[in-house]
């Protein structure tokens, strides 16, 4: 295992290497340089744009560039944002990073619950009604657009109905003196729109993942012998068969990592929620380089971490995957 | 292969949903082709002081606040959405099949080169690759942005023909073409090409639902289809204004986006359990 582990972070490592060049060149392919923008909106002196290219180092030849690039990336140092001059990159992410994961854990949390019981319960209830109407809806969610969908919501739930805030991660009338479980309460009230709508586009995932994982185990001797032995329905299902079907949800937390990483640049955007995604998308609007390649060297980290635990926790679980 | 090509089609003609998803978007593309033919021309203000109007009997799905008939503009949209996905597709497919032949065929150090690459490549989620290739330009031409769509989208398709073509690389009829002294380009488009195609088929129709998504996404952040040409999600970019004064502005295209994207993704479900009846 411990072998094993070591082989697959040397990989997992090394692909990101390629990852960072690969980003580098995608950001130099485009004609003209991350300044161009900035030159353009004020007037400023030749010289002084000679003078702001050598401080970003945007003189000197390409190669020297790349390298510079990632000695830097290696320290987790992205370089100044041109946005929000003076301002590192890395605080910027630093910052922005807990609301996302935030986000993330909560969406996680409603897929791991309700998407692994609907899967259970399209398994148990095979080709019927409510079976072929679940997966209807899962797909129609699946087919959302998520910016759609969340404006829908704020629409509805918090311009019609005023049930949940439209915007923001807090209240910013919150008094001072609001105690810690207040506070906590009114994060919480401002979760529920973002993480509905994160859910609805990814929920399809986890339920055919999970019913799929089931109907393999179901159809095996030990749930029928342990029908047979008189058990209720509900330790058959969650006792005995469900155990066996985790490891596909294991592999979901890799695959479902960047869907919600992307799906989320468009909600907090929607949402004002403060976190990477929304950083990437102010991003976008002031062409902001250096913001958009951290956020995307990020990103990029999490989905072959996410591979990696995957792999890692499917051979600790399942001996059939350790002699491959 | 035309033989068994069919028999899967009429499997998957026989699935519900797959039916359902199939005729949706036979009577969604010609709409798409037809309509615009006798609808107001999408970009034809009207009275600009009457603003957005909610649905009539003149303006079926209402007009958005230039006083524009939305339902021309939603059916407008579906032609450049279409369009877009159509030929973004073709082009990642070709890419991705060209790479996965390549890559499964030579094997050795190309293989080894090509799949890195794919691998890196596969781990940085597709919107980022999109935006850092696109926010270089204020108004991105149509070409480019189709072009920009077409090469991030053949990864995913590379990974897969080149696994299909490894595995049929030990299957008898092709060793027997080698061993007959058939040249490597003639083993590649006679006998392994038409194999795969079935793997190319599922992953098309499956990746047009993707590209519709991320064209109505790309254009909603205002970095892909531009205004006045009428598109999805620039649609919802600009009802996003008008939330609680013209709701209809927001449901039609949304509602134009996600039905479109159900049916081929209904499609393209229905031909993978045809295609592989063990994971129905």
């Amino acid at each position: 295992m411990i072998g094993w582990l070591v082989r697959r972070v040397g990989q997992a490592a090394a692909t990101f290497a390629v990852v960072a060049v690969l980003l580098f060149v995608l950001m130099r392919l485009a004609p003209g340089d991350p300044l161009q923008r900035l030159t353009e909106e004020r007037t400023m002196a030749p010289a002084e744009v000679e003078r702001l290219r050598a401080v970003f180092g945007l003189d000197q030849p390409i190669g020297t560039q790349l390298g510079r690039f990632a000695a830097a990336a290696v320290r987790g140092d992205f370089g100044t944002s041109i946005e929000y001059r003076p301002v590192q990159v890395a605080d910027l992410v630093a910052n922005r990073l807990g609301p996302s994961l935030l986000l993330g854990a909560a969406v996680l949390l409603v897929n791991l619950t309700l998407g692994v019981w609907l899967g259970v319960l399209q398994a148990r209830r095979r080709g019927s009604g409510i079976d072929r109407w679940l997966t209807r809806l899962s797909l129609a969610g699946y087919a959302m657009p998520s910016f759609w969908l969340a404006l829908v919501l704020v629409s509805l739930f918090a311009i019609k109905w005023r049930w949940f805030p439209a915007a923001q991660m807090t209240d910013p009338l919150l008094p001072d003196s609001a105690g810690a479980l207040h506070r906590a309460l009114d994060i919480l009230h401002h979760l529920v729109l973002p993480t509905v709508t994160l859910s609805v586009v990814t929920i399809a995932a986890t339920m055919r993942y999970q019913r799929t994982a089931m109907l393999e185990v179901l159809r095996l001797d030990f749930v029928r012998s342990a029908r047979a032995r008189g058990l209720t329905e509900r330790r058959v299902i969650w006792g005995h068969a469900w155990r066996n079907a985790l490891f596909p949800i294991l592999t979901l937390i890799g695959l479902w990592l960047p869907i919600v990483v992307s799906g989320s640049v468009f909600v907090e955007s929607v949402f004002n929620w403060p976190g990477l995604g929304s950083l990437a998308y102010g991003a976008i609007a002031t062409r902001d380089y250096p913001v958009l390649m951290a956020t995307a060297m990020l990103v990029s980290a999490a989905v072959l971490l996410g591979g990696l635990l995957t792999d890692a926790g499917q051979r600790a679980l399942d001996p059939r995957t350790r002699s491959g | 292969m035309i033989g068994p090509l069919r028999e899967t089609l009429r499997r998957a003609w026989r699935d519900r949903s797959g039916r359902f998803g199939a005729i949706a978007l036979v009577l969604l593309a010609a709409a798409a082709i037809v309509a615009p033919l006798w609808l107001p021309d999408p970009s034809q203000m009207g009275d600009l002081l009457a603003g957005a109007t909610p649905p009539s009997a003149e303006h079926l799905f209402g007009t958005d606040r230039l006083n524009r008939d939305l339902l021309s503009r939603v059916a407008h949209g579906a032609r450049v959405s279409l369009g877009i996905a159509g030929l973004a597709v073709t082009l990642s497919l070709t890419i991705g099949t060209g790479v996965g032949l390549i890559a499964g065929y030579a094997g050795g150090i190309t293989d080894a080169i090509l799949m890195r690459l794919v691998d890196a490549a596969l781990a940085i989620p597709r919107l980022f690759i999109l935006l850092l290739l696109l926010v270089v330009w204020d108004r991105v031409p149509i070409w480019a942005f189709v072009t920009v769509i077409g090469v991030t989208g053949w990864f995913g398709t590379s990974r897969l023909v080149r696994g299909e073509v490894l595995r049929l690389k030990h299957e008898a009829y092709v060793q027997a073409a080698t061993a007959l002294g058939a040249a490597g380009r003639r083993t590649i488009f006679r006998h392994l090409l038409p194999n795969v195609l079935g793997v190319i088929l599922v992953s098309a129709t499956l990746a047009i639902g993707e590209v519709i998504l991320l064209e109505a996404g790309l254009s909603y952040l205002g970095v892909g289809i531009q205004p006045p040409t009428p598109s999805w999600g620039a649609m919802v970019l600009e009802a996003r204004d008008a939330l609680s004064t013209a709701p209809w502005t927001l449901l039609f295209p949304g509602l134009a986006i996600l039905l479109t994207v159900l049916s081929v993704n209904l499609v393209g479900d229905a031909l993978r359990a045809a295609f592989d009846p063990r994971s129905a």
